[in-house]
């Protein structure tokens, strides 16, 4: 699997890496029972502090999309099929914002409202 | 259908049928004048070896059969692929010699044993043998000549990839497993699980000289069960890295060796004569599978081939890579 993390961007450096496996998640290229590469690997290819790679492993976990497992490392969960089937959707979304001249950040933003009012309802 | 692979079919394939289908049939037709049991094993002394009449032709189906068929067929297949090498011309033939030697010997242990009472009474099987294995090599090499020789693979040219668009100071690492297929996996772990069986069950039976001879075979095994059946491959900004699977054997290419990259489909047997780790003039390959791999070109000329899924995103960013390392030789 690809990583690529970009140390000039003000986004976290965990949280790009979480962001790439999600991402390859719904565009099905990773799927439930693969395999991530052990943290350390990463760290040392990436030159990052084991911490970083372990934390996005640990917000994956979190999320659900990744499962520890004793003796096999991180393990993408059935999850990564939930993800995939929402592929579409925020394509749609995406080209749909971009039309209208709304950025991803306030698309994101809109669709985190969204999921905090589905949340209560 | 062409000429390669109407002759593979001919050897590998027709022959076993045909030469497992006439031998059963011959060893049926002597069943009713067997005694009951028949020797099936000779030692220096005559028959040593005894065996009840039905458990011939059901060794002479798998034996001159099943094996050479799976040997002939696999090889046939392929050749209809558009593979050819020394090894697809090989196997027919072994498959077709194979089949005409043990049918042969088989049937002929039945033959010579018409009309006796008891099998120990049994004749010299030396005569069987000494048709039986001109036969087969006649058979063998006719076979063999009768295929076209073809040693040139059907190679599709290489085309460089074109280097992963990086942002500046942007670093990415692309990791992941050469694995062999699942069918040659099973074969290799059932392999090593009957060497250690065999091991375990020779120092019950208390003969200690053979048991320490199978366990270090079995031992063997698994080392090179895990050194060549799964490999990890790295890609980061400073080159290649394949690992095997006990991290007994390890290769680079580094960033500033690499001259070009490309995606490949790779034929085992025909361009490395197998699977594993192969050195042939030219190049080094990890070829665990037949499919996917990346090909890398370095400055010497030589080349260097890993099996890889996703071969065209590692590909990219390890000319990527290549391409970052000159510049920043530059």
């Amino acid at each position: 699997m690809l990583l690529r993390i970009d140390p000039g961007s003000a986004q976290p450096l965990y949280d790009q890496i979480a962001g790439d496996v999600r991402r390859q998640a719904s565009a099905g290229t990773l799927r439930a029972g693969d395999r991530l590469p052990p943290a350390r690997e990463v760290a040392e290819a990436l030159d990052v502090n084991l911490h970083t790679v372990l934390k996005a492993y640990q917000l994956l976990r979190d999320e659900g999309l990744v499962e520890m497992r004793r003796g096999r490392g991180a393990v993408v969960s059935a999850h990564a099929a939930a993800l995939a089937a929402l592929r579409d959707d925020a394509l749609a979304l995406a080209a749909r914002a971009h039309e209208l001249g709304v950025g991803a950040d306030a698309v994101a933003a809109l669709v985190r409202a969204a999921a905090e009012e589905a949340d209560e309802a | 259908m062409d000429k390669s692979f109407r002759r593979a079919l001919g050897a590998g394939v027709v022959t076993p049928v045909v030469a497992a289908l006439a031998a059963v049939a011959v060893e049926l037709a002597v069943m009713g004048d067997l005694p009951d049991p028949v020797a099936t094993h000779w030692g220096v002394d005559g028959p040593d070896g005894f065996s009840a009449p039905w458990t011939v032709p059901v060794m002479t189906a798998l034996t001159a059969g099943v094996l050479p068929l799976v040997l002939g067929a696999s090889a046939a297949r392929a050749i209809r692929k558009g593979e050819r090498g020394f090894t697809l011309r090989l196997l027919p033939a072994v498959a077709a010699g194979l089949s005409v030697f043990l049918g042969g010997l088989l049937a002929g242990t039945l033959v010579i044993q018409r009309g006796l009472d008891a099998a120990e009474g049994a004749p010299d099987v030396l005569p069987v043998l000494l048709v039986a294995l001109p036969a087969g090599a006649i058979v063998g090499t006719v076979a063999w000549f009768g295929q076209p020789r073809e040693t040139a693979a059907r190679i599709d040219a290489a085309v460089a990839a074109a280097p992963l668009p990086l942002a500046p100071g942007e670093r990415a690492v692309w990791l992941g497993r050469a694995e062999m297929t699942p069918w040659a996996l099973a074969f290799i772990v059932l392999a090593t699980l009957a060497a250690w069986t065999g091991s375990a069950l020779m120092w019950l039976a208390g003969d200690t000289a053979a048991a320490a001879i199978i366990t270090g075979v079995a031992v063997l095994l698994s080392v090179l069960a895990a050194t060549f059946t799964v490999a990890h491959v790295r890609i980061d900004a400073t080159g290649l890295t394949v690992t095997s699977g006990a991290r007994l054997v390890r290769m680079r290419v580094p960033a500033e060796d690499i001259v070009s990259v490309a995606a490949i489909e790779v034929h085992g047997l025909a361009q490395y004569g197998g699977y594993g780790i192969r050195q042939i003039p030219g190049a080094t390959a990890v070829v665990l599978r037949p499919g996917l791999a990346i090909e890398v070109t370095r400055r010497s000329g030589r080349r260097f081939v890993v099996t890889v899924d996703d071969a065209d995103t590692a590909a990219s960013l390890l000319a990527a890579a290549g391409e970052a390392a000159h510049a920043a030789q530059d």
